[in-house]
Protein backbone atom coordinates (compact mmCIF):
# COMPACT_ATOMS: atom_id res chain seq x y z
CA UNK A 1 0.00 0.00 0.00
CA UNK A 2 1.53 3.24 -0.87
CA UNK A 3 -0.50 6.75 -0.80
CA UNK A 4 -0.26 8.36 -3.88
CA UNK A 5 -3.23 10.79 -3.78
CA UNK A 6 -4.39 12.42 -1.02
CA UNK A 7 -7.49 14.59 -1.30
CA UNK A 8 -8.01 18.15 0.56
CA UNK A 9 -11.55 19.56 0.35
CA UNK A 10 -10.95 23.17 0.73
CA UNK A 11 -13.85 25.67 1.91
CA UNK A 12 -12.34 29.24 1.85
CA UNK A 13 -12.08 29.39 5.51
CA UNK A 14 -8.85 30.24 8.10
CA UNK A 15 -8.62 26.16 8.68
CA UNK A 16 -7.58 25.53 5.03
CA UNK A 17 -3.70 25.91 6.05
CA UNK A 18 -3.76 23.39 8.50
CA UNK A 19 -5.37 21.14 6.19
CA UNK A 20 -2.84 22.04 3.75
CA UNK A 21 0.34 22.01 5.35
CA UNK A 22 -0.78 18.19 7.31
CA UNK A 23 -1.20 16.95 3.84
CA UNK A 24 2.04 17.81 2.79
CA UNK A 25 3.79 16.36 5.88
CA UNK A 26 1.75 13.57 5.32
CA UNK A 27 2.66 13.35 1.95
CA UNK A 28 6.41 13.45 2.50
CA UNK A 29 7.09 9.81 2.95
CA UNK A 30 5.35 9.14 -0.59
CA UNK A 31 6.21 12.03 -2.53
CA UNK A 32 2.32 11.80 -3.12
CA UNK A 33 0.48 14.30 -5.21
CA UNK A 34 -2.00 16.41 -3.01
CA UNK A 35 -5.26 17.66 -4.92
CA UNK A 36 -7.65 19.83 -3.65
CA UNK A 37 -10.75 20.79 -4.22
CA UNK A 38 -13.02 23.55 -3.44
CA UNK A 39 -16.52 22.22 -4.17
CA UNK A 40 -19.70 24.36 -4.10
CA UNK A 41 -23.35 23.66 -4.76
CA UNK A 42 -23.96 24.21 -8.47
CA UNK A 43 -26.25 27.51 -8.47
CA UNK A 44 -28.95 25.95 -10.67
CA UNK A 45 -28.86 23.76 -7.85
CA UNK A 46 -29.99 26.61 -5.31
CA UNK A 47 -32.69 27.61 -6.59
CA UNK A 48 -35.74 26.63 -4.65
CA UNK A 49 -37.83 24.37 -6.83
CA UNK A 50 -41.10 24.94 -4.26
CA UNK A 51 -43.24 27.30 -2.95
CA UNK A 52 -44.50 30.28 -4.77
CA UNK A 53 -42.86 30.51 -8.43
CA UNK A 54 -39.38 33.09 -8.56
CA UNK A 55 -39.46 35.91 -10.62
CA UNK A 56 -36.66 35.32 -13.53
CA UNK A 57 -34.52 38.27 -12.00
CA UNK A 58 -35.00 36.28 -8.55
CA UNK A 59 -33.56 33.43 -10.05
CA UNK A 60 -30.85 35.29 -11.49
CA UNK A 61 -29.67 36.91 -8.35
CA UNK A 62 -29.58 33.33 -6.52
CA UNK A 63 -27.51 32.27 -9.06
CA UNK A 64 -25.10 34.90 -9.21
CA UNK A 65 -25.04 35.36 -5.58
CA UNK A 66 -24.29 31.78 -4.90
CA UNK A 67 -21.18 32.00 -7.62
CA UNK A 68 -19.98 35.16 -6.89
CA UNK A 69 -20.02 33.34 -2.94
CA UNK A 70 -18.44 29.81 -4.39
CA UNK A 71 -15.89 32.09 -6.59
CA UNK A 72 -14.72 33.88 -3.75
CA UNK A 73 -14.36 30.82 -1.15
CA UNK A 74 -12.07 29.32 -4.13
CA UNK A 75 -9.90 32.22 -4.85
CA UNK A 76 -9.54 32.32 -0.41
CA UNK A 77 -8.16 29.22 -0.56
CA UNK A 78 -6.36 29.12 -3.83
CA UNK A 79 -4.12 31.98 -2.10
CA UNK A 80 -3.76 29.82 0.95
CA UNK A 81 -2.48 27.26 -0.93
CA UNK A 82 -0.15 29.83 -1.91
CA UNK A 83 1.12 31.11 0.84
CA UNK A 84 1.73 27.71 1.95
CA UNK A 85 3.69 26.05 -0.44
CA UNK A 86 6.05 28.59 -1.44
CA UNK A 87 7.83 28.71 1.32
CA UNK A 88 7.97 25.09 0.83
CA UNK A 89 9.07 25.19 -2.34
CA UNK A 90 6.57 22.77 -3.34
CA UNK A 91 4.67 23.27 -6.98
CA UNK A 92 1.28 24.34 -7.60
CA UNK A 93 0.67 21.86 -11.16
CA UNK A 94 -2.29 22.85 -13.42
CA UNK A 95 -3.35 19.14 -13.31
CA UNK A 96 -2.44 16.13 -11.30
CA UNK A 97 0.63 14.22 -11.84
CA UNK A 98 3.37 12.90 -9.98
CA UNK A 99 6.94 13.33 -9.56
CA UNK A 100 9.85 12.79 -7.74
CA UNK A 101 8.43 15.38 -4.76
CA UNK A 102 5.52 16.17 -3.19
CA UNK A 103 3.42 18.63 -5.41
CA UNK A 104 -0.38 19.77 -5.13
CA UNK A 105 -3.23 20.90 -7.83
CA UNK A 106 -6.27 22.92 -7.09
CA UNK A 107 -10.06 22.64 -8.68
CA UNK A 108 -12.69 24.61 -8.44
CA UNK A 109 -16.03 22.23 -8.79
CA UNK A 110 -19.69 22.59 -8.99
CA UNK A 111 -21.91 19.95 -8.28
CA UNK A 112 -24.10 18.53 -5.72
CA UNK A 113 -21.71 18.92 -2.49
CA UNK A 114 -22.54 15.47 -1.48
CA UNK A 115 -21.79 13.38 -5.09
CA UNK A 116 -18.91 15.94 -5.75
CA UNK A 117 -16.70 14.99 -2.93
CA UNK A 118 -17.73 11.36 -2.58
CA UNK A 119 -16.36 11.24 -6.31
CA UNK A 120 -12.72 13.10 -5.79
CA UNK A 121 -12.85 10.77 -2.36
CA UNK A 122 -13.90 7.19 -4.08
CA UNK A 123 -10.43 7.92 -6.05
CA UNK A 124 -8.04 8.81 -3.37
CA UNK A 125 -6.14 7.44 -0.64
CA UNK A 126 -6.57 9.58 2.16
CA UNK A 127 -9.13 12.37 2.57
CA UNK A 128 -7.54 15.31 4.96
CA UNK A 129 -10.29 16.82 7.24
CA UNK A 130 -9.55 20.26 8.46
CA UNK A 131 -9.61 21.03 12.54
CA UNK A 132 -13.09 22.21 11.39
CA UNK A 133 -15.92 23.89 13.79
CA UNK A 134 -19.29 22.18 13.50
CA UNK A 135 -20.98 25.05 13.49
CA UNK A 136 -18.81 26.83 10.83
CA UNK A 137 -20.33 25.51 7.96
CA UNK A 138 -22.66 22.62 8.89
CA UNK A 139 -24.32 21.61 5.70
CA UNK A 140 -21.12 21.26 4.23
CA UNK A 141 -19.45 19.37 7.19
CA UNK A 142 -22.73 16.79 7.37
CA UNK A 143 -22.36 16.22 3.77
CA UNK A 144 -18.53 15.64 3.82
CA UNK A 145 -18.72 13.22 6.90
CA UNK A 146 -21.97 11.25 5.63
CA UNK A 147 -19.98 11.12 1.92
CA UNK A 148 -17.31 9.66 4.28
CA UNK A 149 -18.50 7.42 5.91
CA UNK A 150 -20.20 5.59 2.52
CA UNK A 151 -16.43 5.87 0.81
CA UNK A 152 -15.12 4.69 3.78
CA UNK A 153 -11.43 6.22 2.76
CA UNK A 154 -9.02 6.97 5.65
CA UNK A 155 -9.12 10.42 6.91
CA UNK A 156 -6.74 12.58 8.43
CA UNK A 157 -7.36 15.14 10.80
CA UNK A 158 -5.50 17.91 10.71
CA UNK A 159 -3.31 20.00 13.26
CA UNK A 160 -2.05 23.60 12.83
CA UNK A 161 1.84 22.40 13.30
CA UNK A 162 2.13 19.34 11.48
CA UNK A 163 5.55 17.40 11.77
CA UNK A 164 6.92 14.80 9.20
CA UNK A 165 5.32 11.31 10.51
CA UNK A 166 8.64 9.84 11.89
CA UNK A 167 7.12 8.56 15.30
CA UNK A 168 3.18 6.90 14.40
CA UNK A 169 1.56 6.35 17.77
CA UNK A 170 -1.26 3.25 17.40
CA UNK A 171 -3.87 3.53 20.38
CA UNK A 172 -5.19 0.23 20.43
CA UNK A 173 -8.89 -0.83 22.05
CA UNK A 174 -9.35 -4.06 19.72
CA UNK A 175 -11.88 -2.56 17.93
CA UNK A 176 -12.86 -3.23 14.72
CA UNK A 177 -13.04 0.53 13.63
CA UNK A 178 -8.78 0.31 15.40
CA UNK A 179 -7.96 -2.57 13.38
CA UNK A 180 -8.99 -0.81 10.13
CA UNK A 181 -7.06 2.22 11.48
CA UNK A 182 -4.09 0.35 11.66
CA UNK A 183 -4.47 -1.11 8.01
CA UNK A 184 -5.38 2.14 6.20
CA UNK A 185 -2.20 3.42 8.63
CA UNK A 186 0.27 0.45 7.17
CA UNK A 187 1.92 2.82 4.49
CA UNK A 188 2.96 5.00 7.48
CA UNK A 189 3.72 2.48 9.76
CA UNK A 190 6.14 1.12 7.13
CA UNK A 191 8.08 3.82 6.48
CA UNK A 192 8.26 5.42 10.16
CA UNK A 193 11.67 5.50 12.14
CA UNK A 194 9.57 4.32 15.48
CA UNK A 195 6.22 3.00 15.98
CA UNK A 196 4.46 3.01 20.08
CA UNK A 197 1.11 0.98 20.39
CA UNK A 198 -0.50 2.43 23.36
CA UNK A 199 -3.17 0.98 25.02
CA UNK A 200 -5.59 2.32 27.73
CA UNK A 201 -6.48 0.70 30.94
CA UNK A 202 -10.23 2.47 31.82
CA UNK A 203 -10.53 2.19 35.45
CA UNK A 204 -8.49 -0.72 36.20
CA UNK A 205 -10.47 -2.68 33.48
CA UNK A 206 -7.32 -4.02 31.92
CA UNK A 207 -5.90 -2.89 28.60
CA UNK A 208 -7.03 -4.56 24.94
CA UNK A 209 -5.27 -7.65 23.76
CA UNK A 210 -2.31 -7.04 21.53
CA UNK A 211 -1.30 -9.96 20.26
CA UNK A 212 -2.64 -10.12 16.61
CA UNK A 213 -2.20 -6.69 16.41
CA UNK A 214 1.72 -7.41 17.25
CA UNK A 215 1.69 -10.38 14.25
CA UNK A 216 0.37 -7.81 12.01
CA UNK A 217 2.78 -5.49 12.83
CA UNK A 218 5.78 -7.37 12.72
CA UNK A 219 4.55 -9.58 9.51
CA UNK A 220 4.52 -5.93 7.59
CA UNK A 221 8.11 -5.27 9.17
CA UNK A 222 6.95 -2.66 11.61
CA UNK A 223 9.07 -2.96 15.09
CA UNK A 224 7.07 -1.19 18.01
CA UNK A 225 7.11 -0.56 21.64
CA UNK A 226 4.19 -0.92 24.13
CA UNK A 227 2.57 1.37 26.21
CA UNK A 228 -0.02 1.86 28.53
CA UNK A 229 -1.88 4.91 29.76
CA UNK A 230 -4.73 4.72 32.81
CA UNK A 231 -8.15 6.37 32.12
CA UNK A 232 -10.17 7.03 35.40
CA UNK A 233 -13.43 6.22 33.34
CA UNK A 234 -14.05 5.05 29.55
CA UNK A 235 -15.14 8.88 28.45
CA UNK A 236 -11.63 9.75 29.02
CA UNK A 237 -9.84 7.22 27.11
CA UNK A 238 -9.57 9.54 24.51
CA UNK A 239 -8.02 12.51 26.58
CA UNK A 240 -6.05 9.82 28.10
CA UNK A 241 -4.37 8.33 24.81
CA UNK A 242 -4.18 11.81 22.98
CA UNK A 243 -1.45 12.48 26.10
CA UNK A 244 -0.03 9.71 25.96
CA UNK A 245 0.86 9.93 22.41
CA UNK A 246 2.29 13.32 23.11
CA UNK A 247 4.46 12.48 25.97
CA UNK A 248 6.40 9.96 23.77
CA UNK A 249 6.63 12.85 21.09
CA UNK A 250 4.65 11.48 18.43
CA UNK A 251 4.10 13.03 15.09
CA UNK A 252 0.75 11.16 14.17
CA UNK A 253 -1.99 9.22 16.29
CA UNK A 254 -3.58 5.97 14.20
CA UNK A 255 -7.10 5.45 15.93
CA UNK A 256 -10.70 4.07 15.49
CA UNK A 257 -13.08 6.46 15.08
CA UNK A 258 -15.55 4.71 17.71
CA UNK A 259 -18.67 5.09 19.81
CA UNK A 260 -21.37 6.01 17.57
CA UNK A 261 -22.60 4.53 13.85
CA UNK A 262 -22.27 7.72 11.77
CA UNK A 263 -18.79 8.87 11.74
CA UNK A 264 -20.40 12.86 12.09
CA UNK A 265 -21.75 11.80 15.74
CA UNK A 266 -18.05 9.74 16.53
CA UNK A 267 -16.45 12.87 15.28
CA UNK A 268 -18.10 15.48 16.74
CA UNK A 269 -19.66 13.84 20.13
CA UNK A 270 -17.54 11.84 23.13
CA UNK A 271 -14.35 10.01 22.57
CA UNK A 272 -13.01 11.01 19.19
CA UNK A 273 -13.64 14.86 19.67
CA UNK A 274 -12.01 14.85 22.50
CA UNK A 275 -9.23 13.13 21.04
CA UNK A 276 -8.68 15.43 18.28
CA UNK A 277 -9.34 18.30 20.14
CA UNK A 278 -6.72 18.31 22.59
CA UNK A 279 -4.29 16.13 20.50
CA UNK A 280 -1.33 17.41 19.41
CA UNK A 281 -0.81 16.20 16.17
CA UNK A 282 -2.60 14.78 13.24
CA UNK A 283 -4.78 12.18 14.02
CA UNK A 284 -5.65 9.03 11.58
CA UNK A 285 -9.30 7.77 11.49
CA UNK A 286 -10.62 5.10 9.83
CA UNK A 287 -14.68 4.33 10.60
CA UNK B 1 5.91 -5.16 1.18
CA UNK B 2 1.86 -4.15 0.30
CA UNK B 3 0.06 -7.61 0.72
CA UNK B 4 1.29 -9.31 4.08
CA UNK B 5 -0.67 -11.01 5.39
CA UNK B 6 -3.88 -13.18 3.15
CA UNK B 7 -6.48 -14.92 5.03
CA UNK B 8 -7.94 -18.55 3.45
CA UNK B 9 -11.01 -19.47 5.07
CA UNK B 10 -11.27 -23.44 4.27
CA UNK B 11 -14.65 -25.51 4.55
CA UNK B 12 -13.22 -29.09 3.26
CA UNK B 13 -14.05 -29.31 0.22
CA UNK B 14 -12.62 -29.34 -3.41
CA UNK B 15 -12.51 -25.45 -3.40
CA UNK B 16 -10.06 -25.38 -0.61
CA UNK B 17 -7.44 -26.63 -3.23
CA UNK B 18 -8.04 -23.54 -5.67
CA UNK B 19 -8.19 -21.23 -2.50
CA UNK B 20 -4.61 -21.79 -1.70
CA UNK B 21 -3.41 -22.55 -5.21
CA UNK B 22 -4.31 -18.78 -5.53
CA UNK B 23 -3.46 -17.42 -2.46
CA UNK B 24 0.07 -18.68 -2.83
CA UNK B 25 0.31 -17.59 -6.31
CA UNK B 26 -0.30 -14.03 -4.97
CA UNK B 27 1.98 -14.45 -1.89
CA UNK B 28 5.09 -13.41 -2.86
CA UNK B 29 6.98 -13.00 0.38
CA UNK B 30 3.54 -12.56 2.57
CA UNK B 31 2.23 -15.13 4.79
CA UNK B 32 -0.78 -17.19 3.87
CA UNK B 33 -3.21 -17.90 7.03
CA UNK B 34 -5.48 -21.01 6.59
CA UNK B 35 -8.40 -20.53 8.90
CA UNK B 36 -11.11 -23.85 9.19
CA UNK B 37 -14.21 -22.40 11.26
CA UNK B 38 -16.73 -25.27 12.37
CA UNK B 39 -19.37 -25.73 9.41
CA UNK B 40 -21.83 -25.82 12.18
CA UNK B 41 -24.23 -24.06 9.64
CA UNK B 42 -23.78 -26.55 7.08
CA UNK B 43 -23.56 -29.81 9.27
CA UNK B 44 -26.61 -28.35 11.37
CA UNK B 45 -28.63 -28.23 7.77
CA UNK B 46 -27.75 -31.78 6.64
CA UNK B 47 -28.82 -33.10 10.15
CA UNK B 48 -31.72 -31.97 9.44
CA UNK B 49 -32.46 -33.27 5.83
CA UNK B 50 -29.82 -36.76 6.87
CA UNK B 51 -30.99 -36.85 10.08
CA UNK B 52 -27.45 -37.05 11.57
CA UNK B 53 -26.97 -38.33 14.98
CA UNK B 54 -24.71 -36.28 17.09
CA UNK B 55 -21.98 -39.18 16.34
CA UNK B 56 -22.44 -38.52 12.78
CA UNK B 57 -22.18 -34.68 12.89
CA UNK B 58 -19.09 -34.91 15.27
CA UNK B 59 -17.90 -37.65 12.22
CA UNK B 60 -18.86 -35.33 9.44
CA UNK B 61 -17.21 -32.17 10.75
CA UNK B 62 -13.66 -34.34 11.76
CA UNK B 63 -13.95 -35.51 7.43
CA UNK B 64 -13.68 -32.07 6.77
CA UNK B 65 -11.63 -30.74 9.08
CA UNK B 66 -9.30 -33.24 7.49
CA UNK B 67 -9.67 -32.48 3.87
CA UNK B 68 -9.30 -28.93 4.72
CA UNK B 69 -5.75 -30.05 6.72
CA UNK B 70 -4.41 -32.09 3.80
CA UNK B 71 -5.41 -29.77 1.47
CA UNK B 72 -3.35 -27.14 3.25
CA UNK B 73 -0.43 -29.25 3.78
CA UNK B 74 -0.40 -30.53 0.05
CA UNK B 75 -0.75 -26.79 -1.09
CA UNK B 76 2.06 -25.37 1.29
CA UNK B 77 4.29 -28.04 0.47
CA UNK B 78 3.70 -27.50 -2.95
CA UNK B 79 4.14 -23.72 -2.69
CA UNK B 80 7.43 -24.10 -0.55
CA UNK B 81 5.93 -22.50 2.15
CA UNK B 82 7.41 -22.54 5.51
CA UNK B 83 4.94 -23.42 7.85
CA UNK B 84 5.21 -21.15 11.03
CA UNK B 85 2.65 -20.05 13.64
CA UNK B 86 5.32 -17.21 14.87
CA UNK B 87 4.76 -13.97 13.32
CA UNK B 88 7.79 -12.42 10.88
CA UNK B 89 8.68 -9.91 8.75
CA UNK B 90 7.42 -10.21 5.27
CA UNK B 91 9.80 -11.68 3.21
CA UNK B 92 9.96 -15.23 2.76
CA UNK B 93 7.09 -17.37 1.57
CA UNK B 94 5.53 -18.73 5.28
CA UNK B 95 1.69 -20.37 6.18
CA UNK B 96 -0.21 -21.17 8.95
CA UNK B 97 -3.10 -23.80 9.38
CA UNK B 98 -5.39 -23.08 12.20
CA UNK B 99 -8.72 -24.49 13.58
CA UNK B 100 -11.33 -22.05 15.31
CA UNK B 101 -14.43 -24.36 17.09
CA UNK B 102 -16.57 -21.48 17.75
CA UNK B 103 -19.40 -19.08 16.02
CA UNK B 104 -17.93 -19.71 11.88
CA UNK B 105 -18.58 -16.50 11.16
CA UNK B 106 -17.45 -14.52 14.16
CA UNK B 107 -13.96 -16.49 13.64
CA UNK B 108 -14.16 -15.22 9.87
CA UNK B 109 -14.70 -11.62 10.86
CA UNK B 110 -11.98 -11.64 13.59
CA UNK B 111 -9.06 -13.20 11.20
CA UNK B 112 -10.15 -11.17 8.60
CA UNK B 113 -9.41 -7.69 10.79
CA UNK B 114 -6.01 -8.43 10.08
CA UNK B 115 -5.84 -9.51 6.42
CA UNK B 116 -4.89 -7.37 3.42
CA UNK B 117 -6.64 -10.09 1.18
CA UNK B 118 -9.35 -12.52 1.50
CA UNK B 119 -9.26 -15.60 -0.59
CA UNK B 120 -12.22 -18.12 -1.00
CA UNK B 121 -12.54 -21.05 -3.39
CA UNK B 122 -15.31 -19.67 -5.10
CA UNK B 123 -18.17 -16.87 -4.37
CA UNK B 124 -20.41 -19.76 -3.20
CA UNK B 125 -18.40 -20.69 -0.43
CA UNK B 126 -20.16 -20.10 3.26
CA UNK B 127 -18.93 -16.73 4.51
CA UNK B 128 -17.67 -14.55 0.96
CA UNK B 129 -20.81 -12.58 0.71
CA UNK B 130 -20.34 -11.74 4.63
CA UNK B 131 -16.81 -11.02 4.56
CA UNK B 132 -17.47 -9.15 1.30
CA UNK B 133 -20.01 -7.18 2.54
CA UNK B 134 -19.49 -6.36 5.83
CA UNK B 135 -15.42 -6.52 6.64
CA UNK B 136 -14.15 -3.75 4.16
CA UNK B 137 -11.75 -6.03 2.64
CA UNK B 138 -10.97 -6.84 -0.74
CA UNK B 139 -12.36 -10.27 -1.48
CA UNK B 140 -10.90 -12.90 -3.97
CA UNK B 141 -13.08 -15.99 -5.47
CA UNK B 142 -10.61 -18.14 -6.71
CA UNK B 143 -11.41 -19.72 -10.17
CA UNK B 144 -9.39 -20.42 -13.80
CA UNK B 145 -5.60 -21.55 -13.22
CA UNK B 146 -4.16 -19.80 -9.71
CA UNK B 147 -1.13 -17.51 -11.39
CA UNK B 148 0.00 -14.28 -10.63
CA UNK B 149 -2.17 -12.23 -12.59
CA UNK B 150 -0.25 -11.03 -16.08
CA UNK B 151 -3.02 -9.66 -17.30
CA UNK B 152 -5.67 -7.65 -15.45
CA UNK B 153 -9.21 -6.52 -16.75
CA UNK B 154 -11.17 -3.71 -14.67
CA UNK B 155 -14.91 -3.33 -14.69
CA UNK B 156 -15.74 -0.04 -14.50
CA UNK B 157 -19.13 1.24 -13.82
CA UNK B 158 -18.35 5.03 -12.72
CA UNK B 159 -19.28 3.73 -9.13
CA UNK B 160 -17.41 4.24 -5.81
CA UNK B 161 -17.58 0.03 -5.20
CA UNK B 162 -15.85 0.01 -8.29
CA UNK B 163 -13.18 2.50 -7.27
CA UNK B 164 -12.33 0.79 -3.83
CA UNK B 165 -11.57 -2.47 -5.75
CA UNK B 166 -9.51 -0.45 -7.90
CA UNK B 167 -7.79 1.05 -4.69
CA UNK B 168 -7.47 -2.34 -3.34
CA UNK B 169 -5.92 -3.53 -6.27
CA UNK B 170 -3.17 -1.22 -6.80
CA UNK B 171 -0.77 -3.99 -5.07
CA UNK B 172 -1.66 -6.75 -7.98
CA UNK B 173 -1.91 -3.98 -10.77
CA UNK B 174 1.49 -2.60 -9.84
CA UNK B 175 2.49 -6.39 -10.76
CA UNK B 176 0.60 -6.63 -13.66
CA UNK B 177 2.32 -6.31 -17.02
CA UNK B 178 -1.03 -5.51 -18.96
CA UNK B 179 -3.97 -3.33 -17.10
CA UNK B 180 -7.16 -2.84 -18.63
CA UNK B 181 -10.66 -0.53 -17.70
CA UNK B 182 -13.16 -2.02 -19.44
CA UNK B 183 -16.27 0.47 -19.88
CA UNK B 184 -19.64 -1.14 -20.06
CA UNK B 185 -22.14 1.41 -21.74
CA UNK B 186 -22.27 5.28 -20.84
CA UNK B 187 -21.94 4.80 -16.65
CA UNK B 188 -22.89 7.59 -14.71
CA UNK B 189 -20.95 8.96 -11.89
CA UNK B 190 -17.24 8.83 -12.23
CA UNK B 191 -15.62 8.75 -15.61
CA UNK B 192 -13.57 6.41 -16.63
CA UNK B 193 -10.51 8.53 -17.32
CA UNK B 194 -10.60 9.78 -13.82
CA UNK B 195 -9.99 6.09 -12.62
CA UNK B 196 -7.30 6.17 -15.50
CA UNK B 197 -5.40 8.95 -14.14
CA UNK B 198 -6.17 7.50 -10.57
CA UNK B 199 -4.12 5.02 -11.51
CA UNK B 200 -1.41 7.12 -13.38
CA UNK B 201 -0.69 8.81 -10.06
CA UNK B 202 -0.08 5.40 -8.92
CA UNK B 203 2.45 4.47 -11.52
CA UNK B 204 -0.10 2.10 -13.36
CA UNK B 205 -0.57 2.42 -16.84
CA UNK B 206 -4.48 1.47 -17.89
CA UNK B 207 -5.77 1.55 -21.44
CA UNK B 208 -9.31 2.24 -21.62
CA UNK B 209 -11.61 -0.32 -23.62
CA UNK B 210 -15.35 0.48 -24.52
CA UNK B 211 -17.39 -3.00 -24.35
CA UNK B 212 -20.51 -2.12 -26.51
CA UNK B 213 -24.18 -2.22 -25.13
CA UNK B 214 -26.09 -4.96 -26.36
CA UNK B 215 -29.01 -7.03 -25.42
CA UNK B 216 -26.64 -9.68 -23.49
CA UNK B 217 -26.52 -8.52 -19.63
CA UNK B 218 -23.65 -6.51 -18.33
CA UNK B 219 -22.22 -9.04 -16.35
CA UNK B 220 -21.90 -11.57 -19.39
CA UNK B 221 -20.37 -8.67 -21.32
CA UNK B 222 -17.86 -7.92 -18.84
CA UNK B 223 -16.57 -11.63 -18.80
CA UNK B 224 -16.60 -11.72 -22.40
CA UNK B 225 -14.79 -8.57 -22.67
CA UNK B 226 -12.31 -10.31 -20.22
CA UNK B 227 -12.00 -13.55 -21.38
CA UNK B 228 -7.99 -13.03 -22.22
CA UNK B 229 -7.48 -11.64 -18.71
CA UNK B 230 -6.04 -13.68 -15.68
CA UNK B 231 -7.97 -11.77 -13.23
CA UNK B 232 -11.07 -9.43 -13.12
CA UNK B 233 -11.59 -6.48 -10.44
CA UNK B 234 -14.62 -5.20 -9.63
CA UNK B 235 -17.16 -2.90 -7.26
CA UNK B 236 -19.61 -5.02 -5.32
CA UNK B 237 -22.94 -3.03 -4.40
CA UNK B 238 -26.15 -4.33 -2.35
CA UNK B 239 -26.74 -4.94 1.28
CA UNK B 240 -26.52 -7.37 3.46
CA UNK B 241 -26.43 -10.85 1.57
CA UNK B 242 -28.46 -9.51 -1.59
CA UNK B 243 -25.91 -8.69 -4.16
CA UNK B 244 -26.58 -6.55 -7.07
CA UNK B 245 -25.61 -3.41 -9.44
CA UNK B 246 -26.21 -0.13 -10.54
CA UNK B 247 -26.30 -1.58 -13.58
CA UNK B 248 -27.95 -4.69 -13.14
CA UNK B 249 -27.00 -7.66 -11.23
CA UNK B 250 -23.71 -7.72 -12.85
CA UNK B 251 -22.02 -8.90 -9.46
CA UNK B 252 -24.15 -12.12 -9.10
CA UNK B 253 -24.13 -12.61 -12.78
CA UNK B 254 -20.12 -12.34 -12.50
CA UNK B 255 -20.21 -14.56 -9.26
CA UNK B 256 -22.26 -17.02 -10.92
CA UNK B 257 -20.99 -17.53 -14.17
CA UNK B 258 -17.13 -16.45 -14.26
CA UNK B 259 -14.66 -19.60 -15.16
CA UNK B 260 -12.05 -16.39 -13.91
CA UNK B 261 -10.77 -15.20 -10.45
CA UNK B 262 -12.49 -12.03 -9.67
CA UNK B 263 -11.27 -9.48 -7.30
CA UNK B 264 -14.02 -8.01 -5.50
CA UNK B 265 -14.41 -4.78 -3.09
CA UNK B 266 -17.37 -3.57 -1.11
Amino acid sequence: MSIDTILVPVSGEASDAAAIKTAIAAAGPFASHIALIAIHEDPALAVPLLGEPLAAETIGAIIEGQTEHGNAAAARARATLRDVCAPAGIAILETPARGAKVSCSFAQVWDNVAVGIGNAAALSDLVVLGPIRWDAQEAFNAAFLDVLREVRKPLLVAHPQPRPPRHVAIGWNGSAPAARAVAAAMPFLERAARTSVITVDCAGDGCADTQDLEDYLTRHGVGFGRHRAEAATAAAAGEALADAAAGLGADLLVAGAYGHDHLREALFGGATEALSARCAMPVLLAH
Amino acid sequence: MEIANILVPLHGDAADDSALAWAFALAGGAHVQALFAHPDARVAASAGDLRLSVAGRDAAIAAARERARMSFVEQSGKAGAAVTTRAQAAGTLTASYGEDDGPPDEALAEAARFADLVVFGGAGERGFLRTLMECGKPVLAAAGPARAPGRIALGWDGGIAAARALAAAKPLLRRAAQVELLVIGEPAGIAASKARDYLALAGIAAAIRAVAKTAAPDGARLLEAAKDADLVVMGAYGHHRIVETLFGGTTAHVLEHAGIAVLMAH
